[in-house]
């Protein structure tokens, strides 16, 4: 497994912290992101097994995670970098995985991420007719949301 | 498997199914047959309600919202309201929004709430699937809880004491404390629940001090307690704990120890400067306070909160009442006296002591000079039991046995000790003998014997002093009373002569002891300490005002709900108020009500004005 | 005029499994385009998570997959294990293994009726509707509940195994093993079935690895690739068993697999019974729930459904609740990107089976 760590810290400009056995985190800045995916695939991680969001909203930045998978070296490598939360845009990695190309799709609907390059982006996915907050931002309030545009019924119980 | 078989295909293999013609058919003629349930099977819930006790985990953990608690009058059947440690309230679930996941069964900690192999149900109406599940509905039940796999933390972490061997060799504290990993994990076993607070005479704010101590914030955790107990630390050891005995864990496993929580709060912080009540702006008013114990302090430290000026006369050496001079060293160390006694005296209260209210100072004076007086003078004077041969100086009162070993720092002791009485303060003198034998001698040929009416099952002492007691070698005899003191010829006790109890309390529920006249034995020891009671004093008071001093029928003062005396600015609380149940945490309740009333009565909002 | 037309399938359609449309193009019966169209499954479920206690979310995990509901709980214990660090017991590691097993043979069961039905063969839909009742009923007996078991939780699992259940559990094995001769001479040896499916929809082994298949899709093209080898979990280190693999990638080969990963899931649950501990603790103990704060860090736990590789993104911020979950199932990446691409060129008659055979499962993506 190390020789494996040693070829992925040779890419240039990426952090790499050892999880536990067989989960590698590969840390890398924004620009890097895709140069790093095409590394990665050289290196053998061939398979994207999910692409998603998280919402680090006191940082104030969306954390984009990619998780790699090898069968040649039976590792899963996590590939994050962080953006802005402010106007997020993130370059297509469905160049290099193709099904890359969905889950952008999922991340552009649910988080409003832009992505560069997909030309799915921004088209409707999963939501129909949405027209609030992106609904997978912590920003967004699911309750508040609930109770404006449905009807609730609640049964007599007293709620002290 | 061999893929070319398979790969061949075959006109004919389908055919061979024809068979299934001649045989039985897999499927049920329902509803003529059914097929068994499962023992565990998830259904619409049964709960007893008699056992339930409202506390709201079920609903608290329903992923789904589907419980709401519903008041006990709509429940469809009568149901005992006023139970202790109990919210009359039983849980009502939607069958629209329930997911059938049992969790709410799983945290049930009464074990009252259960799940049925029934999930057939129908109605034209939406509103008719959300019921209050009753036992009497007839459903048989399917999953129930499990005490070995459950997601309640049933055991209560071990607090660590010193051995009796070693506790018993000094005054040294003996119970230890908690260790930061174990107070979270004792904190972590919290529902949040609250049923605890019903207990708390002062009604702590239980659940959120044992939230933040889970958070590790410990001065918000003794923010919350100085709300409502001006003695956190105090209590957190020699508290009575009525909150643990209505913990909802005493059903399936043990309570919480929620005073020795309070006690590693509170040990944490070195003082209370920053999490102290905010100070209102003064208003001029003067009150006297008589006695320094916890009511008193208690009543104190509110009133200047509130910003008025507050005097108390404490007639012994040192303020705290009973619990300076009473509790014994190693349950109640000086240190945390002496920091909580301080902290109150920070707010701006004036503690006078070796001032004796009736000598020093007159009463009348103090209602003349101050804007409204408090008395809290407790039960400060031992009761004697008319005992044949109690005048004997070597028969004394364990309030002043153990004033004298705790204040005064008496260490001698003789070898064979009787002490009469069950409840805990018989058992700190006895504890506190065993400990001044072992000084003395090593605990080599000594004997401490206690004698009590009372029967193990009915004695009044807690469990735990009982046990301690007897790990430190006390002997007990219970269900004995005494009938007269024993003399040798030169006039030194020889011991103690008993009766066999043959009942203590009579039908009506009375106290009134009955004896077996001619079951007698003798208590041999030369030593004898009565702990059977205490009394009041109010010789302090004028005789034309203590005519005035109304008194309910067992003798304690008359005190309206914001503990005002029938003599109007004149305030009471404590034990010798009714509403005391004779403990620190009732009089420091009851001191912070008076608190209250002073106040309404300074702005004048006095009933009787 | 144009000579093309286009053609829901869906939302309510026998040939997809749960509610998905499909909308694809078509010249004559031959499809030129195909596009998915998901959201009508979507109950937000990683949003909804994120509001609840780590225990609260039990009750919602397994409703992401109806056939096969116990992945998710799995998936999910096990990310909560791995951020806590926690070790479970040697038998819950086997009850775990049994009851993800007996899931997957429902599942192939359940999965078998469907691709039958959408071939014409509605007899084999009867049978294995049926035989699948037999497996809910031992999941009713562990758990309490036919569908929605909610069994395997963080630390273990939720009940140990009642007296007697392993035997009724052999039974069952016995039983279906005995029901696939059954199955094989009324289709699987059935010559419609071969005529029908051989050739059909075939996505190669370079084309498997390079669209990120896993699960059936990847073993019929020739990858043998699966997480219980490859990452073992529960107690699939313990035991002895193959990955299938076939050559040609075509829809009759994906159907192949999942007879012969139906009749291995049956051989493991004997072994798993046979080696199992027969006493211990089943359950690590887990904090109060209403206090279960789970140390901040991210992992991701995967483990192998019946259509491939499914996983749970987990992160903490040392809270009672999850910051954030992921869920990864195989049906994302099989439907938009393969399912896409295979199904041009194919006739109308075909779509169906061609959906079935790549088992697209719509809670997966819609979640």
């Amino acid at each position: 497994m190390m020789d494996i760590v040693d070829k992925i810290k040779g890419i240039e400009g990426v952090k790499v912290t050892v999880q536990r056995e067989n989960r590698i985190f590969v840390d890398v800045s924004e620009d890097k992101v895709i140069s790093t995916l095409y590394n990665m695939k050289l290196i053998g991680f061939h398979q994207l097994s999910v692409q998603n969001v998280i919402d680090r909203i006191k940082d104030n930045k969306f954390e984009i995670f990619y998780v790699l998978y090898s069968r040649e070296y039976k590792i899963n490598a996590i590939v994050r970098t962080w953006i802005d939360r402010e106007n997020p845009v993130i370059k297509t990695a469905d160049k290099i995985y193709p099904s890359a190309h969905t889950w952008e799709r999922e991340i552009s609907e649910m988080f409003g991420i832009k992505v560069d390059g997909n030309e799915d982006s921004g088209k409707p996915f999963i939501l129909e007719n949405w027209k609030d907050l992106p609904p997978m931002r912590k920003d967004f309030d699911s309750v508040k949301y609930s109770s404006e545009h449905f009807v609730f019924r609640h049964s007599e119980g007293e709620n002290e | 498997m061999n893929i070319k078989e398979y790969e061949k295909g075959s006109f004919l293999k389908p055919l061979t199914s024809v068979k299934y013609l001649f045989k039985k058919p897999h499927t049920l003629r329902y509803p003529k047959e059914t097929k068994p349930v499962a023992d565990r099977f998830r259904g619409l819930h049964i709960n007893d309600v008699d056992k339930c006790i409202g506390c709201g985990n079920c609903r608290d953990i329903c992923p789904c919202a589907a419980i709401t608690m519903e008041k006990a009058s709509k429940i469809g059947r009568p149901i005992e309201i006023d139970k202790k440690g109990a919210n009359p309230v039983r849980p009502k679930i939607d069958y629209g929004r329930c997911s059938f996941c049992a969790l709410c069964v799983e945290m049930c900690p009464t074990g009252s709430l259960k799940m049925s192999k029934d999930l057939i149900y129908t109605s034209p109406d939406a509103e008719a699937f959300a019921w209050v599940p009753l036992e009497e509905q007839g459903r048989e039940p399917g999953f129930i809880q499990d005490n070995e796999i459950t997601p309640l933390m049933l055991e209560a972490q071990e607090m660590e004491e010193l051995e009796p061997e070693v506790r018993k060799r000094s005054f040294e504290e003996m119970i230890l404390g908690f260790s930061e990993e174990q107070a979270r994990k004792e904190a972590m076993r919290c529902l949040g629940c609250g049923i605890c607070m019903q207990g708390c005479p002062a009604h702590m704010k239980i659940p959120e001090y044992i939230q933040a101590i889970f958070d590790g914030d410990h001065k918000k955790s003794v923010k919350y307690m100085l709300e409502d107990n001006v003695l956190p630390g105090i209590c957190g050891r020699i508290c009575t704990h009525r909150c643990q005995d209505d913990c909802v864990y005493q059903y399936r496993g043990a309570p919480i120890h929620i005073m020795w929580l309070k006690r590693y709060a509170t040990d944490q912080l070195e003082d209370y400067k920053d999490v102290n009540i905010e100070k209102m702006p003064a208003t001029g008013k003067k009150v006297a306070i008589i006695g320094g114990g916890p009511s008193g302090l208690s009543a104190a430290y509110h009133l200047s909160t509130m910003g008025h000026s507050v005097t108390i006369f404490e007639q012994k050496n040192r303020a705290g009442g009973a619990l300076a001079t009473g509790i014994p060293l190693y349950r109640l160390p000086i240190y945390e006296l002496d920091k909580e006694i301080g902290n109150i005296e920070s707010m701006g209260v004036e503690i006078k002591t070796n001032v004796k209210v009736g000598e020093d100072v007159k009463f009348e004076d103090l209602l003349k000079e101050f804007d409204a007086v408090y008395i809290g003078i407790g039960l400060s004077y031992g009761r004697s039991i008319n005992l044949k041969g109690e005048e004997h100086p070597d028969v004394v009162q364990a309030i002043d046995f153990l004033r004298q070993v705790k204040v005064e720092g008496r260490r001698d002791i003789t070898k064979h000790v009787i002490v009469i009485g069950g409840g805990n303060v018989a058992m700190d003198v006895a504890r506190t003998v065993a400990r001044l034998q072992e000084i003395n001698y090593q605990s080599k040929d000594t004997t401490v014997e206690t004698v009590s009416l009372e029967d193990w099952d009915i004695m009044p002492a807690s469990q735990e002093e009982i046990d301690g007691a007897l790990e430190e070698g006390v002997i007990f005899n219970p269900a004995w009373g005494p009938n007269q003191v024993i003399f040798n010829e030169d006039g030194s006790i020889k011991g103690l002569e008993v009766k066999k109890v043959k009942y203590v309390f009579d039908e009506n529920h009375r106290f009134n002891p009955a004896f077996y006249e001619d079951q007698k034995k003798i208590i041999y020891g030369d030593y004898i300490i009565e702990s059977v009671g205490q009394m009041y004093n109010f010789s302090f008071i004028p005789k034309e005002l203590m005519e005035q001093l109304k008194f309910t029928p067992r003798r304690k003062v008359w005190v309206d709900e914001y503990g005002e005396t029938s003599i109007p600015g004149v305030f009471a609380g404590g034990d010798i108020v009714e509403t005391s149940k004779g403990d620190a945490i009732s009089a420091i309740a009851n001191g912070h009500r008076a608190a209250i009333g002073i106040d309404r009565f300074l702005h004048g909002k006095s009933r009787r004005g | 005029m144009s000579k093309s037309y286009e053609l829901f399938i869906g939302p309510n359609h026998p040939g997809i499994p749960g509610n998905f449309s499909l909308k694809i193009e078509l010249e004559g019966d031959t499809v030129i385009s195909a596009k998915g169209d998901p959201g009508y499954l979507h109950r937000a479920f990683e949003k909804a998570m994120e509001g609840r206690y780590y225990i609260q979310n039990l009750a919602l995990i397994p409703r992401i997959c109806v056939p096969e509901p116990d992945i998710n709980e799995a998936a999910y214990a096990m990310a909560v294990e791995d951020l806590m660090g926690v070790e479970i017991p040697e038998r819950a590691k086997y009850i775990r293994t049994i009851v993800l097993e007996l899931a997957r043979a429902a599942n192939y069961t359940f999965w078998m009726g469907g691709f039958a039905g959408t071939l014409g063969l509605y007899t084999l839909a009867q049978w294995s509707f049926g035989d699948r009742d037999y497996a809910l009923d031992l999941f009713a007996e562990i758990c309490g509940a036919r569908v929605y078991h909610m069994y395997i939780w963080p630390g273990g699992v939720r009940r140990d195994l009642p007296p007697g259940w392993e035997d009724k559990l052999l039974g069952y094995v016995k039983y279906m093993k005995e029901r696939l001769i059954d199955y094989d001479n009324i289709f699987f040896k059935n010559v419609m079935f071969k005529y029908r499916t051989k050739g059909i929809a075939v996505v190669t082994k370079e084309q498997a690895i390079e669209w990120g298949a896993t699960g059936p899709i990847l073993k019929a093209a020739g990858v043998a690739q699966d997480v219980r080898k490859d990452d073992p979990y529960a107690a699939y280190e313990y035991l002895d068993f193959e990955i299938p693999t076939l050559t040609d990638g075509d829809s009759w080969s994906r159907a192949m697999i999942r007879r012969w990963e139906l009749e291995n899931s049956l051989n493991i649950i004997e072994q798993a019974v046979k080696k199992m501990p027969k006493k211990g603790p089943v359950w690590e103990k887990m904090p109060n729930p209403l206090k279960w704060y789970v140390p901040e860090g991210e992992t991701y736990a995967k483990v192998e459904s019946a259509r491939g590789e499914h996983g749970f993104y987990m992160v903490s911020d040392g809270t009672g609740k999850p910051y954030r979950v992921a869920v990864r199932g195989a049906s994302h990446t099989h439907m938009f990107t393969i399912a896409e691409k295979v199904l041009i060129g194919q006739r109308l008659a075909d779509v169906s089976h061609i959906l079935v055979s790549l088992d697209v499962c719509p809670p997966e993506i819609d979640r």
